[in-house]
C-alpha cells in the first residue's frame, strides 16, 4: 500500500517536473490589472485626470510675471523651476496670473502681464486646436513609466488638449474677449532652452533691420476668465 | 530496501524541481560581456547607435559583441538564444518589433539577463529593466507645426510610413497628424509604408507621383525615406516644387537642409540613448535596481534657420 502511494507521488512529481516549464502561475490581481490596461481608454483617463487629479494642483502654480522676469535675468534659475520629461531641453511650467489683453487673433490672446509694460509677454492659446504636451507634463501627475507603450501616454495628451478646447477655450471665446479687458488664468507652458537664449520674453525677433514677431511665452489655459472690463 | 530506493528517487526529483525553479546561471569568470542587439545595420542611423553602444560598454569595462537582427524578429530571437546560452551579463537592445520582441526579452529576463532598450520600445512595462526611447510624438508635433508654417493651410501631401510593427512609426505619424489634421485645407493624398528604407521609399514615391503629380509636400517617417523620396522628386523634375520633411538627423539630410533642398528633420540623439543604456546596464549590474522604466529623449526640430547648431546625429556644440 505504502509502495503504491510512493509510486503515485513519483508519478505526480515527474508530471510536475515535465509540465513545470510550460506552466506559468500568476496572481489574479496582476492578471486583472493587465486586462484593465488592455481596455485602456485615453479619453476616460484624460477625463479622470482633468476632473479629479489636476484640481489638486490648482493651488500651486507659479506666478507668470515672476517666471518671465526670472527667464529674462537668470535662465538657469528659471529652468530649475520647471519640470522636464526624460532627457530634454524643453521644460514645462504650471502658471497663474492676470494680464491685460493687448491683441486678439485666431490663435490666441496677447497679454501684458507686467503692470509696468504695455507690450505683450504671453500668448494665451485660444486657437481651434492645442498641440503638444504642456498640460500633461507641467502637472507632473502622469508618469510615462506607468504605460506599457508610449502611444497610450501620447494619446492622453491629445485628449487633454481636446478638453481644453471644448471646456475652457470655447466658453471663454463665447464671451467675446476684447482689447483692454483684464483676464485671470491658470495654464501650462512649454519652454525650449534655445528660444530664451536668443530673445527675452516680451522682445521682438529681428528680421533684416526691421522688427519681427514678438517672442512670447505660450500658455495653454486650464482656467480662463475675464476679470474686469476696462474701456478701450 | 525498495521503499528506501523510492524515497531517495522522490527526494532527488523534488530537489531537481526546486533547482529548476530557483537556479540562475553563473557568469563566466573574467571580463563580463554585453550584447548589443540592433534591428538593422543597413541604415547609417543604426550604425551610429550600435557604434555608440559598443564604445560606451567597452569604456565601462565590458566586452561588447554586436548582433544584427536584419529587421527580422526571427533572426533577433535566434540572437537571444545565443546570448542566453552564452551567459551574457546584459543586453543593449534595439528591437525589431514592439510586440514581437517582448518574448525574447522575457526569455532573457527569465535567464537572469537584464535588457535595456534603445530608441525603440517594446510594448511591455515589466520585462526590460529600462527603455531609453526617442520622444517621437513630441518631435513630430514640432515638425507638424513647422510643416503647416511652410506649406500653408492649403495643399496636398504624401506621408511615407516606416515599419508598421514599430511603435516609433505610429508615434511619429500620430504626432504629425495631431497638428496637420486640424487644417482641413491640407489633404493627404497618399499614405504608404516604405519600411524606413531609402530604396523602397524612392520606388514608392515614384509610383505615388504617377497618380499625384501636383503634390506640395512629403512627410517621411525617417531620413532614409526622405532621401529616397527626394531622389524620386529629382528624377521627376519636381524637387523644387515639393517640400520634403524627414526625421532622424542623418548626415545626408543635414547636408541637404544646409543646402536648402530638404525643409526639415527631427534630430534624434542616438549617441545619447546608447550612452544612457550602457550606463544604466552598468549601474544595474553593480546593484542599482531603481532605474526608471521609460526615459523619453527629446527630439529637436532642425531647419534652415537653426542648422548651424546641428551636425549629423547631434548638436554641433
Amino acid at each position: 500500500m505504502k509502495r503504491r502511494h510512493l509510486l503515485y507521488l513519483i508519478g505526480i512529481v515527474s508530471l510536475g517536473f515535465l509540465l513545470g516549464g510550460s506552466l506559468e502561475f500568476r496572481r489574479l490581481d496582476d492578471k486583472r490589472a493587465e486586462e484593465r490596461a488592455a481596455r485602456f481608454s485615453p479619453a476616460e483617463y484624460a477625463r479622470d485626470f482633468w476632473d479629479n487629479r489636476l484640481v489638486a494642483e490648482m493651488d500651486s502654480p507659479q506666478a507668470v510675471d515672476e517666471l518671465i522676469r526670472l527667464f529674462n535675468t537668470d535662465m538657469k534659475g528659471a529652468i530649475a523651476k520647471g519640470r522636464t520629461l526624460g532627457e530634454s531641453r524643453v521644460h514645462t511650467y504650471l502658471l497663474q496670473g492676470t494680464g491685460r489683453i493687448v491683441a486678439v487673433d485666431k490663435d490666441g490672446l496677447l497679454l501684458s502681464v507686467l503692470p509696468e509694460h504695455t507690450d505683450p509677454h504671453v500668448v494665451i492659446r485660444t486657437g481651434a486646436y492645442i498641440p503638444g504636451n504642456a498640460v500633461r507634463d507641467a502637472s507632473g501627475l502622469i508618469d510615462v513609466s506607468a504605460f506599457s507603450d508610449t502611444m497610450k501616454f501620447n494619446r492622453i495628451s491629445a485628449e487633454i488638449n481636446r478638453i481644453v478646447v471644448q471646456e475652457v477655450i470655447t466658453p471663454f471665446l463665447d464671451r467675446q474677449p476684447q482689447v483692454g479687458m483684464n483676464v485671470r488664468f491658470i495654464g501650462a507652458a512649454e519652454v525650449a532652452e534655445d528660444a530664451t537664449e536668443r530673445i527675452p520674453f516680451g522682445g521682438r525677433e529681428r528680421h533684416e533691420g526691421s522688427d519681427g514677431p514678438w517672442h512670447l511665452l505660450k500658455i495653454v489655459p486650464i482656467q480662463l476668465e475675464v476679470e474686469q472690463a476696462v474701456a478701450g | 530496501m525498495a521503499n528506501k530506493l523510492l524515497v531517495s528517487v522522490v527526494a532527488v526529483l523534488c530537489a531537481a524541481l526546486l533547482a529548476v525553479g530557483c537556479s540562475r546561471k553563473e557568469q563566466p569568470q573574467g571580463q563580463k560581456r554585453i550584447a548589443v542587439v540592433v534591428s538593422t545595420l543597413n541604415n547609417p542611423w543604426f550604425v551610429v547607435l550600435k557604434d555608440a553602444a559598443k564604445t560606451c560598454a567597452e569604456e565601462l569595462g565590458y566586452r561588447a559583441d554586436v548582433f544584427d537582427s536584419q529587421n527580422s524578429p526571427s533572426v533577433e530571437a535566434g540572437h537571444f538564444d545565443t546570448i542566453i546560452d552564452g551567459r551574457y551579463a546584459a543586453i543593449l537592445f534595439n528591437p525589431t518589433d514592439a510586440e514581437g520582441s517582448i518574448a525574447s526579452v522575457k526569455r532573457a529576463k527569465d535567464a537572469g539577463i537584464p535588457t535595456f532598450c534603445m530608441d525603440r520600445e517594446i510594448s511591455a512595462g515589466d520585462v526590460a529593466v529600462s527603455q531609453i526611447i526617442s520622444d517621437n510624438f513630441s518631435g513630430c508635433v514640432a515638425l507638424g507645426e513647422y510643416f503647416v508654417g511652410r506649406v500653408g493651410d492649403k495643399g496636398t501631401y504624401v506621408e511615407l510610413l516606416g515599419l508598421l510593427g514599430d511603435n516609433n512609426t505610429r508615434n511619429r505619424s500620430d504626432g504629425f497628424h495631431s497638428v496637420v489634421d486640424n487644417y482641413p485645407g491640407l489633404r493627404m493624398v497618399a499614405q504608404q509604408s516604405a519600411d524606413f528604407d531609402r530604396t523602397k521609399a524612392m520606388e514608392v514615391m515614384e509610383s505615388i507621383l504617377q497618380a499625384h503629380p501636383n503634390i506640395n509636400a512629403v512627410f517621411c517617417g525617417n531620413d532614409a525615406m526622405a532621401m529616397g523620396a527626394y531622389r524620386a522628386l529629382i528624377a521627376a523634375g519636381k524637387e523644387k516644387k515639393v517640400m520634403v520633411f524627414g526625421f532622424d538627423g542623418a548626415n545626408d539630410v543635414i547636408n541637404e537642409i544646409r543646402a536648402g533642398t530638404i525643409a526639415a528633420t527631427g534630430m534624434q540623439f542616438p549617441k545619447t540613448m546608447a550612452r544612457m543604456a550602457a550606463e544604466y546596464a552598468d549601474q544595474y549590474l553593480k546593484g542599482k535596481k531603481d532605474l526608471p522604466q521609460k526615459v523619453p529623449v527629446a527630439v529637436e526640430l532642425v531647419t534652415a534657420e537653426n542648422i548651424d547648431k546641428y551636425i549629423a546625429y547631434g548638436r554641433s556644440q
